[in-house]
């Protein structure tokens, strides 16, 4: 309904994106004025992020704080950011292509129906498993966990040596402890909270792929705002995007921390181990090229890359 | 053989397909190989195709679930004839309303364009829904008219106008009042409960002018869950044994064990139905399997019916803390704690609830004398009949094996268990030919499809309170006006069972679990012994109306009106409900064990 702004999360009640959502309702609330009335639904109470995006293409919720889970729900080109493996270095080159993409981006999802607010992220995927493990090669035995909705990505790994086991989220924590997988792909946020890391204690240290997200709302409830109130909630979701981002990178380390006080052995790749991971991503992309990630989106961000490699050294 | 209608041809293949594909996936599992694309999705959406024609089949059959007793059941024919045309065409114009608010949905989801797998396109299972709630919509219209083509013109005539105003109005706000005094009439005529159901959330979210989608995105929600494919597969299982010679061989077996006195004959039908709860998912699926068996076993020990109704009905919701049931494994998810840990944290507790059921139920009470003479307990007779009744009692080892050796996930369990029924039944014992199994496929689909209908509106109906807020203003209430520890668990057990018994018990564990754990910590009260006592009073929400399950799934069964097996149940409500207090205010019946073996 017009005058009203409700958006969903996973995120739980109280936690730091929480916050800034309430915070981003409040700054467009007394934008738009009288009667405007906002909710925050936290702890995925409006359902998983597949259902959130189902839940704003009927209108029932005008925007949402999703991971890249959610996002490509509505446009697929965004898993360009997550999808491909070893290929950011740091949050900084991460940053970097994003920045530059964004307006491309946010082009897409506006022709989709979607108003970006603000990015976000929730640290790097790294490997969880029973065994302890360093080089590709030590992997290649285990059972991997994999989304059961996406079978390109399982395709890649078998064509590569690597066992997925399709399962859903709410089965990786019952299937770890029984046995039916070994290794979990996690962000430390999520192993902590999970408590997949009390199974799977053996955390390998490298930046997979980082984990982004963002805030987006309905271009239909964005058209129905008045210009005061779209201002203001560009702006406090700018502000919200800064904090999460910033926030979200120290909760990794903590994260990390809380676990090795509690028994989580990490592994750091030595460079030669690095260099056998860095040749697997290389065999990687080709297959991942134009199959996970659109080929005019995949080559951007390898020019991207470039440009920022050259200009920095 | 006779001609298969559509409705159980799309259900039973559904099924059996359900059945087959997670096998599959066990199978070739170990062998690296392609397997099925996209197994686990496909076999969730074939349960929207099973839970929707089900519920057609239901229909045709005439074992929708409705109120019963009210005007439908008055003594004058005039009342009555009324009642029923009333009920009838209010419900075809809600399954229209729902038709459209279903249609609105699918049609929000064209432009997203998922595929399932093999090309095949979400919406196109999706697009099920407004189709199979529009053939509701004139079947329902269409009932009692005389000839044929009245029928299916009055029913087309109503679906179309329900359809009509519920398109025309999608949006706007419209008054709750008139609604909710149409249904209450509407339930009282005796029309089906997921109509009314489904018309009270469609009212609710007209409302505040919100999108009637969201009813049907509730029910697709629910529909697809990933744990939800475990409950039609179990309860396959649990029919093949039932319609099977199973029942009677675990009756033999347990009148050699117990012996054939009332007292035995209480605590046996207790303890197996808990047993049995506990692996079929906290379904009201045990009440399917072992009514049959238990209530002339009770019947004979002198157990008046309808107190055996009552114990059997609510002796199936104590399962529910018994590993390894869905919604214990479920909580731990939610609510962060390790599944290990609450499975050793639910064992006394569900020890304690049988306890306080028989004591507290009244059914330690002296019946009438036995009508039949019954055999005492007997060693050998006992060893004879568990080697009789031997492939039935591995099942429970095939259905928690499989999962703990990590073999197959809950689905597959499932699946593996209902392959196992049907194996053992045709192969082992030759009880079970083409006919019976279509027969049990048929009436697992017109369960499920019946339960599933009503699930979807009442999730539909929780969404509503989730989106208007409703959960956390009253958590926000509680932290303010609740002093003390023992305040706020009475508080809770109170707030529960109003919550079990209008929530489903996934959906409140979903919704309020988050929502209620933090108040719950902040109070002292550790995450284990919470879910002890969320999952304790939950199990009564099974009994109450009006999202009671076991108390739709025991009016199906034994054929009685919905009323009479609610008032039946009410002492085992009250027993319950005591000895959730006694485990809410001693914690150590759930943390003791845990810390004991596992050290927490
Ligand atoms: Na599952
Ligand atoms: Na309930």
């Amino acid at each position: 309904a017009p005058g009203q702004l409700r958006i969903g999360t996973l995120a739980p009640k109280n936690s730091l994106y929480h916050r800034q959502l309430m915070e981003v309702g409040e700054a467009w609330r007394s934008a738009q004025g009288e009667g405007a009335k906002y909710l925050v639904y936290p702890d995925g109470s409006q359902g998983g992020e597949t259902d959130m995006a189902r839940r704003m293409r009927i209108g029932q919720l005008q925007g949402a704080l999703l991971s890249v889970v959610g996002l490509r729900e509505i446009e697929p080109s965004i898993s360009a950011l997550q999808n491909m493996p070893l290929l950011f270095r740091s949050w900084d080159e991460v940053d970097y292509v994003r920045e530059k993409m964004r307006p491309a981006i946010e082009k897409k999802f506006l022709d989709k129906g979607f108003v970006v607010l603000a990015w976000g992220d929730a640290g790097w995927v790294r490997f969880f498993s029973k065994e302890p493990a360093v080089r590709p090669d030590d992997y290649r035995k285990m059972k991997f966990f994999a989304w059961a909705g996406e079978s390109e990505q399982q395709d890649i790994m078998k064509s590569l040596g690597y066992t997925p086991v399709p399962l859903e989220t709410s089965d990786i924590l019952p299937s770890i402890q029984t046995g039916m997988i070994s290794a979990v792909p996690a962000t430390p946020y999520f192993a902590l909270a999970s408590q997949v890391y009390a199974t799977a204690g053996h955390m390998l240290d490298i930046n997979w792929a980082p984990i982004v997200g963002a805030l987006v709302v309905t271009k239909k409830s964005w058209d129905e705002m008045s210009p005061a109130a779209r201002d203001a909630l560009k702006a406090a979701g700018t502000r919200a995007g800064l904090q999460m981002r910033t926030q979200a990178r120290k909760e990794v380390d903590e994260a990390v921390a809380a676990m090795k006080k509690r028994g989580l052995q990490v592994h750091t790749p030595n460079p030669e181990q690095m260099k056998e991971w860095n040749t697997l991503a290389e065999q990687l992309y080709p297959r991942i090229r134009g199959k996970m990630v659109p080929a005019e989106t995949f080559d951007e961000v390898m020019k991207l890359l470039k440009d920022y490699r050259a200009g920095k050294r | 053989m006779r001609r298969l209608p559509f409705d159980e041809a799309i259900a039973s293949a559904a099924l059996v397909l359900m059945t087959l594909i997670p096998l599959i996936e066990i199978a070739l599992r170990p062998l690296h190989g392609r397997g099925i694309d996209n197994a686990p999705l496909l076999v969730q959406h074939l349960g929207l195709a099973l839970a929707m024609f089900g519920a057609i089949l239901a229909e045709r059959s005439g074992h929708l679930t409705t109120l019963g007793g009210g005007l439908a059941a008055s003594r004058s024919p005039r009342v009555q004839q009324a009642a029923r045309i009333f009920a009838n065409a209010s419900a075809a114009l809600l399954a229209g309303m729902l038709a459209a608010a279903s249609w609105a949905f699918v049609a929000s989801e064209l432009d997203a364009g998922r595929e399932l797998a093999y090309g095949l396109p979400v919406w196109a299972v999706q697009v099920l829904m407004p189709v199979g709630f529009a053939i509701l919509a004139v079947r329902l219209g269409a009932r009692g008219a005389g000839r044929a083509w009245v029928g299916v013109l009055t029913g087309t005539g109503l679906a179309a106008a329900g359809f009509l105003f519920a398109r025309h109005f999608d949006g706007s706000s419209l008054p709750l009042l008139p609604f909710v005094l149409w249904l209450l009439a509407v339930l009282l005529a005796g029309a089906p409960v997921f109509a009314a159901l489904g018309g009270l959330a469609l009212a609710l979210f007209w409302s505040e002018g919100q999108p009637l989608a969201s009813v049907p995105l509730s029910h697709y929600q629910i529909t697809v869950n990933p744990s939800l494919p475990a409950l039609p597969l179990f309860t396959l299982a649990g029919l093949v044994f039932a319609r099977s010679g199973a029942a009677a061989r675990l009756g033999a077996l347990f009148t050699a064990c117990f012996g054939g006195g009332p007292l035995g004959t209480v605590a046996a039908a207790a303890v197996l139905c808990s047993f049995f709860t506990a692996f079929t998912g906290g379904s009201g699926v045990t009440i399917l399997a072992l009514g049959g068996l238990l209530l002339p076993l009770l019947r004979d020990a002198g157990v008046p019916e309808r107190r055996g109704i009552s114990l059997v009905t609510s002796a199936s919701a104590l399962g529910v803390l018994l590993a390894p049931s869905v919604p214990l494994i479920m909580y731990a998810i939610i609510a962060r704690v390790p599944i290990n840990t609450m499975f050793l944290a639910g064992l006394l507790p569900a020890l304690v609830m049988v306890a306080f059921l028989l004591v507290f139920g009244g059914y330690l009470r002296r019946g009438e004398a036995a009508t039949v003479e019954r055999p005492k307990a007997d060693l050998r007779r006992a060893l004879a009949a568990a080697w009789a009744a031997r492939w039935e009692i591995l099942a429970p080892l095939v259905a928690i094996g499989s999962l703990a050796s990590g073999i197959a996930t809950p689905t597959e369990s499932a699946a593996l268990t209902a392959a196992y029924a049907i194996l053992t039944q045709a192969v082992a014992h030759r009880e079970l030919d083409w006919a019976l199994l279509r027969r049990c496929l048929a009436d697992c689909a017109q369960v499920i499809g019946g339960v599933m209908v009503i699930l979807g509106m009442a999730l539909g109906l929780t969404n509503y309170l989730v989106d208007a807020g409703i959960p956390d203003a009253a958590v926000e209430w509680a932290q303010a006006a609740l002093p003390g520890k023992f305040a706020f668990l009475l508080a809770l057990n109170l707030f529960l069972f109003a919550a079990g018994a209008l929530m489903e018990i996934y959906a409140a564990i979903v919704v309020l679990v988050p929502l209620l754990l933090p108040v719950a910590v902040s109070y002292g009260i550790d995450p284990v012994h919470f879910g002890v006592i969320f999952l304790a009073v939950m199990e009564m929400g099974f009994l109450c109306p009006p999202a009671g399950m076991n108390i739709f799934f025991a009016s199906a069964m034994f054929a009685k009106p919905i009323r009479e097996v609610a008032v039946s149940v009410l002492p085992a409500l009250l027993a319950i409900f005591l000895g959730a207090l006694v485990i809410s205010w001693v914690p150590e019946i759930a943390t003791w064990l845990p810390r004991v073996v596992g050290g927490g």
